[in-house]
């Protein structure tokens, strides 16, 4: 397989994220060999182990300009997460450009909790994970309380908390960041509903101060609500994009069909 | 702090607060946790000298000698087989956010540093009462504390670079054979065997294969430094020996641990690290695909 490299994509003045043909392929092999044992055995067997390539995600393409959100919707396995990751720069993409500027946090809830450390380690750990030091942390510790309405809990290690108030507390930290550029992964359908109407609040509020997300949902209302544009992903390939209307319209109908 | 890399620039936050939780971990809410890091060592190197002492020290100064070449090797051995597993561990972190797998071990290794130091610390009333113990024959008490401490503080950062070099390509190499925790602790106790800890070098031949194989490694260097600062340095504390450290015109000459020793030390960490980052970057994508 011969690749030519490509020049880096250019972004606009006004745009925080370009993708363009971005796709993603892993190379499975037969067996997985964990470990040294295994591969001394396979090799004086003459095992063949031969891989194949996996591919997650292909062709995808779309910007994200300031201020403006855009849904991902699909169904599980679709190849959304690794859109995510791709996005959030922890997957280099196999296959295509992309760009990104800004500060972008991943908002997953619960992902750098250290469950035997108390609320209030964690909320320095993870800060420190978004790049904050210990001192800018500590300025936004008490909003970060707050918001999480964990006042009395925050001497606690993790593992008493329930998985809402875990959820809560890190809601509240990756909100108190302000980011450029937010992506969100299905966080919403989580917490009781008070938290989650709180949360969809404070989101709109970002937004309207200019935040951008990228909205990973199974939830079609959330993602008509926040999201200007959408894409629809289906068994790695890019089946729509465009205006939320529009796609979440044929992504309907799809699901219709599969009825 | 523009002299940072750019990488450590960027995540400097992350391993002090990595390395913050590690210490807070390990002595949460009890004193016992403290505490062992210092009982630990002493009961290690009591054994030890229960069951060496008839063979390789008669004299005072041999707790002191186990308990150098001890702390500084457990110190060595905690912070690899801890980092071993360390990106597999932080698997759930890694695959959701971006932090590159180099901190977890990075902040392993100092941590495993500051404990190392606190351990030395703690050895204070030991040898307190080391040298009240020990009385040479004109009944003069020997002095263990000396200047040459001080030096310890030089081999510092040479222990660090090689202790955690050796952690990155370990965490790294676990991902792909995760059996390597049992061949490390195998490789640990071999490695352990070829420094001398318990034994002394000078029963071995200069020119004899064991003696050639103990010299290349690099612990023995490492154990030999911190032995000058601590061991030879309380040695040349006392009258009797101190005569021993003449110039060429008799004049006494202060003892000072060996210069040329602290460059090869120098040397073994710079090429650890070395060979710990290039392993990191040639398979740093791999290994989060790989998770």
């Amino acid at each position: 397989m011969s690749k030519e490299k490509l020049p880096p994509l250019e972004l606009a003045e006004d745009e925080l994220v370009a993708a363009e043909n971005v796709g993603m392929s892993f190379r499975i092999h037969e067996r997985r060999y964990d470990t040294l044992k295994e591969r001394v055995v396979g090799l004086f067997k003459g095992r063949k182990n031969p891989a194949k390539e996996l591919k997650v995600l292909e062709g995808v393409s779309f910007r994200i300009k300031k201020g403006e959100s855009l849904g991902v919707i699909g169904h599980n396995g679709a190849g959304k997460s690794t859109l995510l990751r791709i996005v959030s720069g922890i997957y280099k993409p196999t296959e295509g450009r992309i760009a990104t500027k800004g500060k972008i946090v991943l908002l997953n809830l619960g992902a750098g909790f250290d469950m035997e450390a108390d609320g209030e380690e964690n909320i320095y750990l993870n800060g420190a994970i978004m790049g904050f030091s210990h001192h800018e942390m500590k300025e936004r510790y008490d909003s970060i309380v707050e918001f999480s309405e964990l006042q009395d809990f925050m001497k606690l290690p993790l593992k008493n908390y329930s998985s809402g108030m875990v959820s809560r507390l890190g809601f509240a930290i990756a909100i108190d960041v302000h980011p450029d550029l937010m992506l969100v992964d299905e966080v919403l359908s989580v917490g009781d509903e008070n938290f989650r109407r709180k949360c969809l609040a404070k989101i709109q509020e970002l937004k309207q101060d200019g935040v951008s997300f990228l909205f990973v949902s199974h939830n079609i209302d959330q993602v008509k609500q926040l999201c200007e544009k959408t894409i629809w992903i289906e068994n790695s390939d890019v089946r729509g994009y465009g205006n939320t209307q529009d796609v979440v319209q044929q992504y309907l109908d799809y699901c219709a069909t599969l009825k | 702090m523009k002299l940072l890399p750019r990488f450590l620039r960027e995540d400097k936050n992350l391993i002090f607060e990595l390395s913050r939780r590690n210490i807070k971990q390990q002595y949460r809410g009890s004193i016992l946790g403290f505490l062992w890091t210092v009982l630990n060592p002493l009961l290690t190197m009591l054994v030890m000298w229960f069951v060496f002492q008839q063979i390789f020290g008669k004299d005072g100064y041999y707790p002191l000698y186990l308990l150098c070449g001890n702390i500084l090797f457990t110190a060595l051995r905690t912070a690899t087989s801890m980092s071993v597993a360390s990106i597999e561990n932080n698997r759930g972190l890694l695959l959701r956010t971006k932090v590159s797998p180099y901190v977890f071990s990075c902040s392993i290794s100092i941590s495993s540093l500051i404990n190392f130091f606190l351990s030395m610390i703690a050895l204070i009333p030991f040898m307190i009462w080391l040298s009240i113990a020990i009385t040479f024959p004109g009944g003069v008490h020997v002095n263990l504390f000396s200047y040459q401490l001080v030096f310890i503080l030089l081999m510092l950062p040479a222990f660090w670079l090689f202790e955690y070099g050796i952690s990155l390509f370990l965490s790294v190499l676990y991902i792909f054979f995760k059996d390597l925790k049992h061949i490390w602790n195998v490789f640990l106790l071999a490695w352990q065997y070829i420094t001398p800890i318990f034994y002394t070098v000078d029963r071995f031949q200069a020119n004899s294969p064991i003696m050639i194989l103990i010299k290349i490694n690099p612990m023995y260097q490492f154990v030999t430094y911190f032995r000058e600062c601590v061991y030879m340095g309380a040695i040349a504390q006392n009258p009797e020996t101190l005569k021993t450290i003449v110039d060429g015109s008799g004049n006494l000459l202060p003892y000072i641990p060996s210069w040329g020793r602290l460059g090869i030390i120098y040397a073994c960490g710079v090429l650890s690290v070395t060979i710990g980052i290039a392993f990191f970057k040639i398979l740093k994508r791999k290994v989060i695909v790989h998770l």
